[in-house]
C-alpha cells in the first residue's frame, strides 16, 4: 500500500468501488452529489483523478448524471451495496470484537473493503451473528446469509450478554476487561470449552455452568463470546 | 514457628486441613469429626474466619483446621489466600479434600493443584443426595483408581458415609495427577522450583507454577523466602513464557489443567440431562425472578418481622427486661449493694443510672440479647436455605447506585439485626473501598433491631405519613450519601460474580449450633464494649461533663431541630447509644412533650446518628481510628443538619403529623 492512502489509479477496482461507496453513503442521508462535490468529499481522498473514474462508471452502467447530480443505477446499487456491507462488516469486527480505536477501525476497514470475497464476508457476517448497524450506528445492508435470520438460525459466535433465557452456547474466547478475572472465572468453570446456560438476565444476570449457577455483572458475561448451541 | 519438644514433635499425629469449594459442606464435616460447633453456611465467603478443633474421632485426635471455601490456589480474595498460606505454612499436614459431587469438575480442579503442592490427601465427594436428585452419577472406584487417593462418597447432613474419613485417613497420599503443561512450562518450572528453599518439600513444583503464573498475593512470600536474583530469574522465565505462549502463563497453566480434567471427567463422571422443574428449582428461580421474587422478599421481611420484630423485640424483651431484670435481677443487685457496698461511686458504677447491671446489662442481656438472638435464628434460616445469594441477584443494580454490588446485601441484612456485628461481616467484601463504604452506611442510616422496635413503635403513634416520611429521607440518605462517597473515596469497586447456591432445607441441628456459635460470639465480643461504653457514661456523669454537655448542645437542639430542651439528653445519651437516645424520645412522646412533627424530626435525626459506641470501637478495630474518626465527623453534623433542613420544610409546607 503506498503511505498515501486513497485514490489509486493503478488499481481501477478500488478506484470504483470507493467512488460506489461514496454515492451509496450520500444516497443513503438523502443528498446527491455533483462530480465536483464528490471530488471534494470523497473519503479516500479529494483529488482531480475522480472524474477519469466516475466516467468510467457511467460508461459500465452504473451511474448515471441526473441534472449534473451521479446517482446510482439498479445494478451500481447492487455492486455498492456489497461494498458499503464488506465496509461495515469490517468496521463491527475491528472495533467491536478487536476492540481497536475508531481510527484505525476506519481505515482498516477501508483497506479490507476491496479484498473480502463473498465466501469470507458471510462467514465474518455470521461469526459476527449478522449485526444490523456499524459502529457509527449506519445500517449493514443484509446479505443472503442473513435473510435466513427470519428462521433465527444462530450465529456462529455471539456474546453471553446477547443470548436469550434458557439458551446455551460453548464458550470460544474470554476478554473480561480485568485479568485477574479470567482467572477468577476460570476456577469457577467458566473457560473456553465450557457449556454455558443462560438462566436469567433480571434482575441480575444468572448462568448455568455444569450445575452451578452463577450470578454475573453485565459486564462481565459482556466479554464472554460464545457459539450458541441449538436445542432440537 | 515455635520449636517443640521432640518428643511431643514425635508423637503428635499432623493436623488435618478441611479444603474445598465453598459451600459443599467442608463446615458440616468439621462438626461431624469435632463434635463441636462451628458456622456452617450457605453464602460464600461467610467462614471468614478459620475454625480450629480437636478430631475426636481421627485416630490420635489430630487437630482439624477448616479453611475457607476457594475454588483455586490461586488466589482472588483475601479468604482464598488465607486457604493457601496455611496450606504451605502446614506442609506436613494431610488434606481432606471435600468436593460436591455434582461439580466434579471444579472438585478435579482443585486436586489438580493440591497435587502439585505433593499434599497428602484423601478426597471426600460430599453431597451425594443432590448428585442423585440431578441425575449425577460418579464412578467413585475408578476415580480412586486413576488418583491413586482415598476417594470417600458422602451426604455429611445425613451423616452418610462419613466413617469412610476415619477408617482410610492412613491411607492419605499424593494424588496422581498430570496436567500436562507445555514443555516450555515445564522446563521453566524444574528451573525455578530447583531455585526454591528446600524445606519445601514436594510442594516446590506447586509453588513455581503459581510463581510462574504471576500470583501477585506471593510476592511478599517470595521476598521473605528467595534471594533477589530468583525473584528476577521467576521475572524473567515468565515473561518468556507469555511471549512463546501467546498468552499469559496463567491461561496457559488453568488450559491445561481444565483438559487434564475435563480427560478424567469422561471416565468417571455420567449425567442425565436434567430435565428443569424439581421443586427446589423452580424455588429457587421464583426467589429471583425480576416480578415474582419481589412478593417473595416482601414474604421473608414480613416474616422477619414476626420473629424479630414482634416475637423477639415484643414477646422475649418483655419477659427479659420487665420480668427477669425488671423484677429480679435489678431490684436483687440494688438490694445487695446497699447492704454491702459502702462507697456509693461504686454503687453507682453497679446499680446507678449509668450502672454496670442496671444499664450495661440490662442493655445487653436483656434488650438487645432476646431481639439478636432471634435475628440469629432467622439470618440463619436465610444462609442456609439458600435465599441470601438471591436476594443479592436481586439487589445488585439497586446497590449499583451506591457504588455497592449485591454481595453487600448480607452486611446490611445483618446490619438490621446488629450493626456492631454486620461491620465485623464487612470483611467478605472484596475490596477495602467496598469494606469501608459499608461500614460507613451501616454507621450512618442502617437502624439496628432494638433501635427499629423503638423506631416503629413511635411511628406507630403517627399518621402513616410519618413513617412514610421517615422510610424516604433515610432511604434518600442511604442511595444519596452512598452514591457521592463512593465516587469520592478511592479505590475500586469490585464487579458482581458470585455462586448462587442451591435451595436446601436448613437442619435444624445446624441452625441451632450456628446461633449458639454466634450468640457465644455475641456475649464475648459484644458485650465487654456495651460494658466499655456505660463505663464511658458513667465517667462522663460522675465528673459533671454530662449536664455541660447538655447545655452546649441545647440553642442546636432547640434552635435547628425545633424540640424541646429535654430532648438535649436523648441526643447525648445517643451519643454513645443510638438506641438509648430513641427510647428517650419515646418517653417524652409518651408524656406528651413531643408532637408529632417534632417526633419525625428526633426520629430521623436519632436513625442517622452513629449507631453505638459498641460500632464505634468496631469501627475503629476494623477500619482503622482515622477513617473511623473521619466517618463519625461526617455522621454527626449531617444527622443534625437533615434534622434542620426536614424541620424547615415540613414547617414551611405546613404538616400536620
Amino acid at each position: 500500500m503506498s503511505e498515501e492512502r486513497g485514490f489509486a489509479p493503478h488499481l481501477p477496482s478500488v478506484a470504483r468501488e470507493e467512488v460506489l461507496e461514496e454515492l451509496w453513503t450520500s444516497q443513503e442521508s438523502g443528498t446527491l452529489l455533483t462530480l465536483g462535490a464528490l471530488g471534494e468529499t470523497i473519503h479516500a481522498g479529494p483529488g482531480d483523478g475522480w472524474g477519469g473514474v466516475t466516467q468510467e462508471l457511467v460508461e459500465l452502467g452504473w451511474v448515471r448524471l441526473d441534472d449534473g447530480h451521479l446517482c446510482l443505477t439498479e445494478t451500481g446499487k447492487s455492486e455498492a451495496r456489497e461494498v458499503v456491507r464488506r465496509h461495515r462488516l469490517a468496521e463491527v469486527l475491528f472495533h467491536q470484537v478487536f476492540e481497536l480505536s475508531m481510527e484505525t477501525t476506519e481505515s482498516e476497514a477501508c483497506r479490507i473493503e476491496h479484498e473480502l470475497s463473498p465466501q469470507v464476508t458471510e462467514a465474518v457476517c455470521s461469526f459476527l451473528g449478522h449485526p444490523p448497524v456499524c459502529p457509527h450506528g449506519r445500517p449493514i445492508p443484509p446479505g443472503a446469509c442473513c435473510a435466513l435470520l427470519s428462521r433465527r438460525v444462530p450465529s456462529l459466535i455471539c456474546r453471553l450478554i446477547d443470548l436469550k433465557p434458557g439458551e446455551r452456547g460453548r464458550v470460544v474466547l474470554m476478554a473480561p476487561r480485568h485479568r485477574d478475572r479470567l482467572d477468577q472465572l476460570s476456577d469457577l468453570g467458566v473457560t473456553p470449552g465450557a457449556v454455558l446456560t443462560l438462566r436469567q438476565r433480571k434482575p441480575s444476570l444468572v448462568v448455568e455452568v455444569d450445575r452451578t449457577l452463577l450470578a454475573l455483572e453485565d459486564e462481565i458475561a459482556d466479554g464472554i463470546y460464545l457459539r450458541p448451541l441449538v436445542e432440537w | 514457628m515455635t520449636s517443640a519438644p521432640d518428643s511431643v514433635a514425635r508423637f503428635a499425629p499432623p493436623p488435618v486441613l478441611l479444603v474445598g469449594n465453598p459451600n459443599v459442606g467442608k463446615s458440616v464435616i468439621f462438626g461431624a469429626l469435632t463434635k463441636t460447633y462451628v458456622t456452617v453456611s450457605n453464602y460464600p465467603g461467610t467462614t471468614v474466619e478459620i475454625t480450629r478443633g480437636r478430631a475426636r474421632l481421627l485416630a490420635g485426635v489430630p487437630e482439624l483446621i477448616d479453611t475457607p471455601g476457594t475454588n483455586s490456589l490461586t488466589p482472588q480474595s483475601e479468604d482464598e489466600q488465607v486457604t493457601r498460606d496455611i496450606l504451605l505454612a502446614e506442609p506436613d499436614a494431610i488434606v481432606l479434600q471435600v468436593g460436591d459431587t455434582k461439580n466434579l469438575r471444579r472438585v478435579l480442579y482443585l486436586t489438580a493443584q493440591l497435587a502439585e503442592l505433593g499434599r497428602r490427601q484423601l478426597l471426600v465427594l460430599n453431597l451425594q443426595d443432590e448428585a442423585r436428585d440431578l441425575g449425577v452419577r460418579v464412578e467413585s472406584g475408578e476415580l480412586e483408581r486413576r488418583l491413586g487417593i482415598p476417594v470417600i462418597p458422602a451426604t455429611a447432613t445425613r451423616n452418610a458415609g462419613l466413617d469412610g474419613i476415619p477408617h482410610r485417613l492412613a491411607e492419605a497420599t499424593q494424588a496422581q495427577f498430570d496436567s500436562a503443561y507445555p514443555a516450555a512450562i515445564e522446563r521453566a518450572a524444574l528451573e525455578v522450583a530447583a531455585a526454591l528453599p528446600v524445606d519445601l518439600g514436594q510442594a516446590r513444583r506447586g509453588v513455581a507454577l503459581m510463581l510462574l503464573a504471576g500470583d501477585r498475593t506471593l510476592a511478599e512470600w517470595a521476598r521473605g523466602h528467595l534471594t533477589e536474583q530468583d525473584v528476577d530469574l521467576v521475572e524473567t522465565r515468565r515473561a518468556e513464557l507469555e511471549r512463546s505462549l501467546g498468552c499469559s502463563t496463567a491461561v496457559a497453566i488453568s488450559r491445561a489443567r481444565h483438559r487434564a480434567v475435563s480427560e478424567l471427567l469422561r471416565a468417571v463422571f455420567h449425567a442425565k440431562r436434567s430435565r428443569a422443574g424439581s421443586m427446589r428449582d423452580r424455588l429457587g428461580a421464583l426467589s429471583m425472578h425480576p416480578v415474582w421474587g419481589v412478593p417473595v422478599l416482601a414474604g421473608v421481611l414480613f416474616v422477619a418481622y414476626e420473629v424479630v420484630g414482634v416475637f423477639g423485640a415484643g414477646t422475649l424483651v418483655r419477659l427479659t427486661e420487665d420480668g427477669l431484670f425488671g423484677k429480679v435481677i435489678n431490684p436483687a443487685a440494688t438490694a445487695l449493694s446497699q447492704r454491702f457496698i459502702p462507697w456509693g461511686w461504686l454503687r453507682d458504677l453497679l446499680v446507678g443510672p449509668y450502672g454496670m447491671v442496671t444499664m450495661a446489662l440490662t442493655y445487653a442481656i436483656a434488650i438487645v440479647l432476646p431481639v439478636v438472638g432471634t435475628f440469629f435464628v432467622f439470618f440463619g434460616l436465610l444462609e442456609d436455605s439458600g435465599y441470601l445469594p438471591r436476594l443479592a441477584v436481586m439487589v445488585n443494580r439497586i446497590f449499583r447506585i451506591m457504588g455497592l454490588n449485591g454481595k453487600a446485601v448480607l452486611p446490611m441484612i445483618l446490619g438490621l439485626g446488629c450493626d456492631t456485628m454486620a461491620t465485623l461481616t464487612t470483611r467478605i467484601l472484596p475490596t477495602r473501598k467496598e469494606r469501608a463504604l459499608v461500614t460507613f452506611l451501616l454507621a450512618l442510616g442502617v437502624p439496628c433491631s432494638a433501635q427499629l422496635g423503638v423506631v416503629l413503635a413511635m411511628l406507630g403513634s403517627m399518621a402513616p405519613l410519618g413513617t412514610f416520611i421517615w422510610g424516604g429521607v433515610v432511604a434518600a440518605t442511604l442511595f444519596g450519601v452512598g452514591w457521592a462517597a463512593s465516587r469520592l473515596m478511592p479505590g475500586r469497586s469490585s464487579d458482581f460474580l458470585l455462586e448462587v447456591p442451591p435451595i436446601r432445607v436448613p437442619s435444624v441441628g445446624n441452625i441451632l449450633i450456628k446461633t449458639a456459635a454466634r450468640t457465644e460470639w455475641y456475649l464475648k465480643e459484644a458485650v465487654p464494649l456495651f460494658v466499655l461504653g456505660t463505663l464511658v457514661l458513667y465517667l462522663l456523669d460522675a465528673t459533671g461533663a454530662l449536664p455541660r454537655l447538655e447545655l452546649f448542645s441545647r440553642p442546636l437542639v432547640v434552635g435547628l431541630l425545633g424540640l424541646p430542651p429535654q430532648a438535649a439528653d436523648s441526643f447525648l445519651v445517643g451519643f454513645l447509644r443510638r438506641d438509648y437516645g430513641a427510647a428517650g424520645f419515646f418517653l417524652l412522646r409518651q408524656h406528651g412533650q413531643l408532637d408529632g412533627l417534632q417526633s419525625l424530626v428526633a426520629l430521623v435525626v436519632i436513625t442517622l446518628f452513629v449507631p453505638c459506641i459498641a460500632n464505634v470501637f468496631v469501627m475503629i478495630k476494623e477500619r482503622g481510628f482515622k477513617t473511623a474518626a473521619a466517618m463519625i465527623a461526617f455522621i454527626v453534623p449531617f444527622a443534625f443538619a437533615v434534622g434542620a433542613v426536614l424541620n424547615w420544610v415540613l414547617r414551611g409546607v405546613g404538616v400536620h403529623l
